[in-house]
């Protein structure tokens, strides 16, 4: 698993054509791109998945971060006539609109509407009995974590979206490759999954934490990477597509998402930016609502959206509950929205067509109660440990490499040193010094940031301008001074505190959150625990252990730990089973 | 100098190979999946028949990036992937060909 396998093999000595040392030659050579494809885009993929695993609780970050809509009422039966009267009070021209409805994770109604065919929503929350409006802080909420994990948005309405979907997916199917090719590199894994010792110190822990992550959950993995790339297949692999639906007149993906999305091409309306839309009739809503309830007895109803068809008839469609089964997306009902009668019900379901949507609805998770949630939220947290372990492991690996050169002396010109966390010494290569940095910034300069975020969420003034977007460039300007003090700890100014100091900074960031919740708005600890509220409540709990994990790293990691650990973990060798530690390639050079 | 040159050899074989992986990779996966949704849609409706090879042409990247790094020399890995990238791609685009060819004459 290094640098020196593969021009050996490929360039120079070309190896006899045995069978065992063929086998052996593959696997060392999917190790190696194991390693660089790991290395390569670690760092973005740590992003991608922390972030990602954060959006499993998306409405619960949007809830903390518009504290203006604690303690709302339970909804009204009629709220959705309720809260279009209130729109149509406010809004008299709308041409098309979009209800969320209330449910356990939401208390508010939430109304995206235009005015004009094109153009942008606008977003209303409604209180879910009256229908009126709630004035809510400026913010982007949860849906920043969201939207940052596959498009990498830097600002609420981002111009890059389509370029970062595309840096997204490439990342994703790098992640794909490091996990096919991470089977076969890591091919006794089951026993490696029963070995993990931490006391060994140095590179084993590091590959034994790298292992154990890596397996326990690695249909997840598959699972989460695979699909992701498939719901952007449009975008990234269209060439299916462009031979399947070839018309005269180019590439017609308006009747293949019309298939994917199982309704007739003709609802399905593409408007320009200059075409005119007549406002909407008033519609027959509560017939329609009570329609649908019947049709899905006993299912929920997720959101209602009512514009105007290719022939510019007003349709509404009511859209079953994401929680209500697994393939994503729900069922839709479509009905006219003047006389409010049923006209067909969207819902494909070929297999091709139900597997790409059980695939879509694992990765969105909109149908995990709070257990299932949860227990995402952990594979998403171990993948990000995986991930993280992997690129310690990297710096770790060229350490050990430095302490038994006369066993590589190919590799002692290129790798001399050591760039392990807590042992930093002078002589360290660049590269090898930009990759702890960026590690750094990575690893301990993302959770701190995305600290950073929430509490700018309750500091900022209310009325700042542009206000989301103040709270985003708090995100990323932390985020970069991270990789200046990764840059000036590792490069510039070698020394032995910099992750401790980042993972210290982010210890009291996190720790303090709930603190500045108490100050800054009514929905505080002392409120929610006694009244049972566990949403509201769980998040600053959960923020506490966030913290709390934090500073414990900021304690292992502190400086001057590491010799005294290294000479406690050398006095009592913790007991493995020797067979599999000698049959295990790579780990001939202890970190210890 | 020999141990320089061997290294910047090293080095421009990786991006070759690292080239291959990518760019070949894409090239071969895009070609199965026009090739093999061309091949589908005779048995079963289209939305099906992309579905399905776009599904397939994931793994059919990840083995090419695969083949790429395991490859003897760079030019196999090259070879490896575009060769039948070009094969798939020719099946996939057959039918306009043909057609090109009926109207031209």
């Amino acid at each position: 698993m290094n640098l020196n396998t593969l021009p050996a093999g490929a360039a120079a000595a070309p190896q006899p054509a045995k069978t065992p040392k063929d086998r052996e030659g593959f696997r060392q050579a999917m190790s190696w791109l194991h390693t660089w494809a790991g290395l390569v885009l670690g760092w973005l993929l740590f992003a991608i998945f922390l972030t990602g695993t954060l959006s499993f609780f998306k409405s619960e970050f949007n809830l903390w971060m518009r504290p203006e809509v604690h303690g709302l009422p339970a909804a009204d039966a009629h709220v959705a006539p309720k809260a279009l009267a209130a729109l149509q009070r406010r809004v008299p021209d709308v041409t098309q609109w979009i209800m969320r409805l209330p449910d356990e994770r939401d208390p508010a109604v939430t109304l995206l509407w235009r005015d004009t065919g094109n153009g942008r929503f606008e977003t209303l929350r409604m209180n879910p009995q009256t229908g009126e409006a709630i004035t809510t802080r400026d913010t982007m909420g949860g849906d920043f974590f969201y939207r940052f994990h596959f498009e990498l948005r830097t600002a609420q309405k981002g111009r890059w979206a389509i370029q970062g979907r595309w840096v997204v997916g490439a990342a994703t199917l790098m992640m794909f490759i490091a996990l096919l090719t991470g089977i076969v590199t890591h091919r006794r894994f089951f026993k490696d999954f029963f070995t993990f010792r931490p006391a060994k110190g140095g590179q084993r822990a590091w590959l034994d934490a790298h292992n154990v992550s890596g397996v326990l959950v690695l249909p997840f993995y598959l699972m989460i990477t695979f699909s992701g790339l498939m719901i952007f297949h449009t975008l990234y692999m269209p060439s299916g597509i462009a031979t399947a639906y070839r018309s005269d007149k180019g590439i017609d993906s308006n009747a293949y998402f019309a298939d994917l999305q199982g309704e007739k091409p003709e609802r399905r309306v593409r408007r320009g930016a200059s075409d005119k839309v007549d406002p909407l009739p008033p519609i027959a809503l509560e017939r329609i609502v009570d329609a649908a309830s019947t049709r899905w007895s006993g299912g929920r109803i997720g959101t209602l959206q009512a514009r105007r068809d290719a022939e510019g008839r007003a349709v509404v469609e009511v859209t079953r509950h994401e929680g209500d089964r697994l393939q994503y997306r729900p069922p839709r009902l479509l009905f006219d929205g003047v006389t409010g009668q049923w006209l067909e019900q969207a819902d494909p379901t070929s297999p091709a067509v139900t597997t790409y949507g059980v695939l879509y609805g694992l990765h969105m998770a909109r149908f995990a109660g709070p257990g299932m949630r949860w227990a995402l939220f952990g594979f998403g947290l171990l993948g990000s440990l995986m991930i993280a372990t992997g690129m310690v492991l990297w710096t770790v690996k060229r350490s050990a490499r430095r302490q038994t050169p006369s066993q590589r002396k190919g590799a002692a010109r290129d790798a001399a040193t050591t760039s392990a966390p807590h042992t930093t010494t002078p002589r360290i290569p660049f590269g090898e010094r930009l990759v702890t940095a960026i590690n750094m910034a990575t690893l301990g300069g993302l959770p701190l940031a995305c600290g950073v975020f929430l509490a700018s969420n309750r500091l900022l003034p209310l009325t700042t301008d542009h206000r989301a977007d103040a709270e985003l460039a708090c995100f990323f300007s932390t985020w970069g001074m991270a990789l200046l003090w990764g840059l000036w700890s590792t490069v510039v100014r070698p020394h032995r505190a910099g992750w401790s100091v980042l993972m210290a900074a982010g210890a009291a960031v996190w720790t303090t959150l709930p603190l500045l919740n108490a100050i800054t708005t009514p929905t505080h600890l002392g409120i929610t625990l006694p009244a049972g509220e566990w949403m509201w409540a769980g998040m600053d709990l959960s923020f506490l252990v966030t913290g709390a994990l934090m500073g414990w790293l900021a304690w292992r990691l502190r400086p001057g730990r590491s010799r005294q650990h290294k000479a406690a973990s050398t006095r009592t060798p913790r007991t493995a089973p020797e067979a599999a530690l000698a049959a295990t390639p790579d780990v001939s050079t202890s970190g210890a | 100098m020999k141990t320089a040159r061997a290294d910047w050899r090293y080095r421009l074989a990786i991006m070759s190979r690292t080239l291959a992986a990518t760019a070949g990779g894409y090239a071969l996966a895009a070609g199965f999946a026009a090739a093999l949704t061309l091949g589908l849609v005779p048995f079963m409706p289209r939305v099906e028949a992309v579905l399905t090879a776009t599904m397939l042409a994931w793994l059919a990247y990840a083995l090419a990036a695969a083949w790429a790094f395991y490859a003897r020399t760079a030019w196999g890995a090259w070879g490896g992937t575009l060769l039948p990238a070009l094969a798939l791609g020719a099946c996939a685009t057959t039918p306009q060909w043909t057609q090109w060819m009926r109207t031209a004459a």
